[in-house]
């Protein structure tokens, strides 16, 4: 007994025992509220509970990269949409990532004129509401494009108001496609070697390219056809994904150069000098010792911006493009159950940013270290 | 420690209480206005006119329950919300009733702990195109991309219709309604499908030629529109109901805003008599004064009143929103 209250003594200090009040008071205050909650959901008869996720849907997603029907249950049609949010986050992650490429290649090569337009570019996009960017970009495409009767169309592609098709081949009982798969597939390990190694395996690339070519534009295609109101067949991107997709990179380019330029900015002139003085040419410079060092400055907050963009794509819902929240809305309408509803977008949201924020940290983390 | 032990034991007690123990009617009153949830956009049932008042059917049914508590039309605060928050605002109590051109349903009425008083105007769901498309019936429409707002009964109920009818549609689901009539003049979409005065009112209202669309024929779905209520507030859910039926009534009994009070029209009707407060206790049940059906009255004016003022603007035929006695299907028991 007088070594436990010794001990105890000795531990109990305010700021050891601190921490795990707070904790206490914490994870016992959100479990009080939820606890209240559904108390009071049954207390009203509102239906709780997650049963609403197998109920069938009954509703339509017009942008689809997973199979769907109306016949599917909610819970496919939330994951329908979980897929375009997450489809739409990553193009939108390339593009700004490309945006990022080419300012730093601009203020490193571009001079005066370069430097101008980008100055010009940030001004432009930061100074104006993200959702205003979308509006303007979908109405472009909407009003901008013909409807589908006077489509423009080159060869097999056609670009209107319904958004971009690409035609499709035929099937040929999947042994086929398994074939070209691998072709393409050995293309992308030559391509990725040989811009590491030697320039010897040109050839492979050029005949992957050509191969997949061939493919698309030689063997007959269950091509769009126009049919009534609307094309039939082909592989459709709809204006509503690329106003989107190209609003949300546009407006977070704007953030992405200023990452880039703080960056090269901040890069010491020492090096500079240095590099020049033992006689490496410009693009040597640029290349082998500022990109390896500044990749290092701008990873952390070239993440937030991922994670930032993944959840902007919840703005979709203006443009009409049936991301995760538009597509949780409409469930919601049928079912009424706006708690579980809600609770699921948070938890969703949550762990995409939380994945994001993790993996980079994975990926960067030693860099990050090293550089510091 | 104890302070804090009672701090949380206070928290507790805070989340705990329940707002249902109070009744709707007292807390109305003792807030002195009514808060009555409507749409800030649908012409003809709710929406600000040039002045920033609230017009329509929905807002003047807020109006009439406000003159029934306290005997002024004014007496109600407009609370706007949208489609995916309208049920958890009267759920909450940020709202005592929701005049939302909510369409009746199993779920809606079995799921939500909300009920619904009586209906007070009949739709259904329609479609509206591009006379240019030149199409003439819903049948037509194989292959049609059809503009639909996400939160809305119109995203089931084409599904269902094209699924009955094996056609196959292209869904584009855009939430703002501005977008939506952008989309249709620009020809993204072929078609927009929601209830039929919706879209009378969008033809009336948002188009720049309204002669160029027209509604297709076709109505493939029942749309009854009715208030609600929170379930367990017996005396809330009466009164609204019966401030339909004063209206609706009134209409049968020959009577409007201008004559309710009228003491030599229909002086020997024994309903209009009670409607006046002159026979049988009204008010009792309620707490309040015996003529509030007449206030109402003639404060809103009654069902066909309401009706002109507010929709024959859309140019809809009246259909099955007049009386039963013209063989629609408006019908209220009798005040008796």
């Amino acid at each position: 007994m007088q070594y436990l209250s010794r001990f105890l003594l000795r531990n109990l200090r305010a700021e050891r025992v601190a921490p795990l009040v707070i904790f206490i008071v914490f994870v016992g205050g959100v479990a009080l509220v939820f606890a209240n909650l559904f108390a009071n959901l049954r207390s009203r008869n509102i239906a709780s509970g997650f049963g609403y996720l197998s109920q069938a849907a009954g509703f339509e997603i017009g942008d689809t990269w997973i199979h769907y029907s109306s016949q599917m249950t909610i819970g496919r049609a939330l994951i329908v949409g979980l897929v375009n949010t997450l489809v739409a986050s990553t193009a939108i992650a390339v593009l700004i990532t490309m945006i990022g490429i080419c300012v730093g290649l601009v203020l490193a090569f571009g001079g005066e004129l370069g430097r101008a337009s980008i100055k010009r570019y940030v001004y432009l996009t930061r100074n104006i509401p993200v959702l205003l960017h979308l509006v303007v970009w979908y109405s472009v495409f909407r009003e901008g494009l013909p409807p589908p009767r006077g489509a423009f169309t080159i060869g097999p592609i056609v670009l209107s108001n319904r958004g971009l098709i690409l035609p499709i081949p035929q099937s040929y009982g999947g042994l086929f496609e398994l074939a070209v798969g691998l072709a393409m597939g050995a293309g992308v390990i030559a391509i990725s070697r040989s811009i590491v190694g030697r320039w010897s395996k040109l050839w492979l690339i050029v005949s992957t390219l050509s191969g997949i070519l061939v493919w698309f534009i030689l063997l007959p295609t269950n091509g769009p056809v126009l049919r009534g109101f609307n094309y039939v067949g082909g592989w459709v991107v709809t204006p509503e994904f690329c106003a989107l997709v190209l609003a949300l990179a546009f407006y977070t380019g704007g953030y992405v150069t200023e990452i880039v330029r703080g960056a090269i900015e901040s890069f010491p002139q020492g090096q500079v000098e240095g590099a020049f003085a033992l006689g490496l040419s410009r693009t040597q410079f640029f290349f082998l010792i500022m990109i390896p060092q500044i990749t290092r400055t701008i990873a952390p907050a070239m993440v937030n911006q991922y994670v930032n963009v993944t959840k902007a794509t919840s703005l979709g819902i203006i443009v009409g493009y049936p991301d995760l929240v538009s597509v949780s809305n409409t469930a919601l309408n049928q079912t009424g159950q706006a708690v579980e509803s809600i609770a699921l977008l948070l938890a969703t949201y949550l762990t995409i940013s939380l994945a994001v924020s993790f993996a980079s940290q994975r990926c960067f983390g030693e860099t990050t270290e090293r550089a510091a | 420690m104890r302070v804090f032990a009672i701090a949380l034991a206070l928290v507790t007690a805070c989340l705990v209480t329940d707002a249902k123990a109070e009744s709707t009617l007292s807390a109305v009153r003792e807030r002195g206005v009514l808060n009555c949830g409507v749409t800030s956009a649908l012409l003809g049932f709710s929406a600000p006119d040039a002045q920033g008042v609230f017009r329509g059917m929905d807002a003047d049914m807020c109006r009439a329950i406000a003159t029934a508590v306290f005997g002024d039309p004014g007496k109600v605060r407009f609370v706007t919300t949208s489609p995916t928050q309208r049920f958890v605002a009267l759920q909450s109590g940020t709202i005592d009733v929701l005049i939302y051109t909510v369409t009746q349903n199993f779920s809606r009425d079995t799921g939500l702990g909300l009920i619904f008083a009586n209906t007070y105007f009949y739709d259904g769901q329609g479609f509206i195109v591009s006379k240019k498309l030149n199409v003439k019936s819903a049948k037509e429409l194989e292959g049609a991309s059809v503009c639909l707002q996400p939160a809305s009964d119109a995203a089931p109920g084409a599904t269902d219709y094209f699924r009955r009818n094996g056609i196959q549609f292209k869904a584009v689901m855009i939430e703002a309604i501005q977008e939506v009539v952008s989309a249709l003049n620009a020809g993204r979409c072929d078609v927009y499908t929601t209830d039929v005065t919706g879209l009378a009112s969008i033809k009336a209202r948002s188009f720049q030629s309204p002669d160029d669309w027209i509604i297709l024929p076709e109505i493939i779905s029942k749309s009854p529109f009715a208030p609600m209520v929170r379930q367990g507030d017996d005396q809330w859910l009466t009164l609204v109901r019966w401030v339909e039926n004063a209206i609706i009534d009134a209409d049968e009994l020959g009577v409007d805003s201008r004559t309710i009070k009228d003491a030599s029209v229909a002086t020997n009707n024994p309903e209009v008599r009670r409607m006046r407060g002159l026979e049988g206790e009204a008010g009792k049940a309620f707490g309040l004064p015996n003529d509030w059906p007449a206030q109402v009255v003639a404060a809103i004016g009654n069902y066909s009143e309401l009706y002109d003022r507010n929709l024959s603007a859309l140019g809809l035929p009246r259909g099955p929103n007049r009386s039963w006695r013209e063989g629609g299907l408006i019908f209220a028991p009798s005040f008796r």
